[in-house]
């Protein structure tokens, strides 16, 4: 039986950063966020985890922001540290860094913190080998980071589980709303 | 084309900040080739009454993932624990954890996913405090943070700091 739904939108092109530190000694990411805010770089998706020590986190930025990022992440901070000291504790350890170019999230709504819809994207998902960089729920929304140029067919795939409007089609991106000052 | 709108606020308006507590947070790393077998042990959770306040799924590595899971109602946990603990017991290369009770603020607020400085505005508080965020999701208009039980209340003085309730 599917499950009914509101609809689907596709995000911009994004960049997918994943990161991780040992808490809660390394500050590495909280200085990381710190910057894009100060850079102005909108960060519409950020997720983390913690188990034992280790600290994992996921963060997307429009494609358009990244060469900001990868500016920012050679420049001083305004807070008077070595010029690349940050970059050099992230960029220099893939372990610690991981960038993944043309990404796209997938938003679904919404979730009705439902359980079952959760477990059976991520099954569906996983029988038909769709690759999810990470996944976070919202108030309303789970939002499902895929590979850019898949969008489209895993909204396809969803629909093997998921029952959407009459003549629904994913929302795209027609316009980008994008702050530029405080 | 481009329009221009012009709003200010001194500090970030939401819609308001919740609190929750005496929740369970389950942690799972599991190698990605039992993706499909999470996804329906999860799946099944609902059968027991469970729904979830907050979920994040990421990749770990190469070959493994890192689920967090926060469900939402805690007469529920005991279930919910024996089925995700079983579930590990019998499977290869996987870490299961849970760290309870644990405690969930979360707030949303206008355009929150088109506006800079929000992930900094809700993290950065906490972090200076060195309140430990166990677990986080930013998507959409919300902003999740899972925090340790009785950090809840400082972490939302706290977050008074960079938003108006």
């Amino acid at each position: 039986m599917k499950i009914g739904i509101g609809g689907i939108k596709f995000s911009e092109e994004l960049v997918h950063i994943s990161h991780r530190t040992v808490v809660p000694a390394d500050s590495s990411f909280a200085d990381l966020i710190r910057r894009l805010a100060e850079k102005r770089i909108n960060v519409p998706f950020v997720c983390s985890s913690v188990y034992d020590d280790a600290a994992l986190c996921t963060f997307c930025i429009a494609t358009t922001d990244f060469p900001s990022l990868e500016r920012l992440l050679a420049a001083p901070s305004t807070l008077g540290e070595p010029a690349d000291a940050l970059s050099s504790a992230l960029l220099s350890n893939p372990e610690h860094l991981k960038i993944t170019q043309r990404v796209g999230t997938l938003t679904l709504f919404p979730h009705r913190r439902s359980l079952a819809l959760f477990g059976r994207i991520v099954e569906l998902f996983g029988q038909s080998g769709i690759i999810i960089h990470s996944l976070c729920t919202s108030i309303s929304a789970l939002a499902i980071n895929v590979d850019y140029h898949a969008l489209d067919l895993v909204a396809e795939v969803l629909g093997k589980i998921v029952e959407l409007p009459e003549n629904h089609a994913p929302f795209r991106p027609e316009f980008c709303v994008r702050q530029i000052s405080t | 084309m481009e329009t221009i709108a012009v709003y200010w606020e001194p500090k970030i308006r939401v819609y308001g900040l919740t609190t929750r507590s005496g929740l369970s947070l389950y942690t799972l790393i599991f190698p990605i080739a039992r993706l499909a077998y999470w996804g329906g042990v999860v799946g099944s959770l609902e059968i027991k009454g469970s729904e979830f306040e907050l979920i994040n799924l990421q990749t770990a590595s190469a070959t493994t993932m890192q689920l967090c899971l926060l469900p939402a109602q805690d007469e529920q946990a005991a279930d919910v624990r024996m089925i995700l603990e079983t579930g590990a017991e019998h499977e290869e290369a996987t870490c299961f954890k849970v760290v309870t009770p644990v405690e969930l603020i979360y707030l949303h607020g206008p355009h929150f996913q088109d506006r800079y400085g929000i992930a900094d505005a809700a993290l950065r508080p906490l972090h200076t405090a060195r309140i430990p965020i166990l677990s986080a999701g930013c998507a959409g208009t919300s902003v999740y943070l899972v925090v340790s039980e009785n950090r809840a209340e400082e972490a939302a003085a706290c977050l008074s700091e960079t938003f108006v309730f």
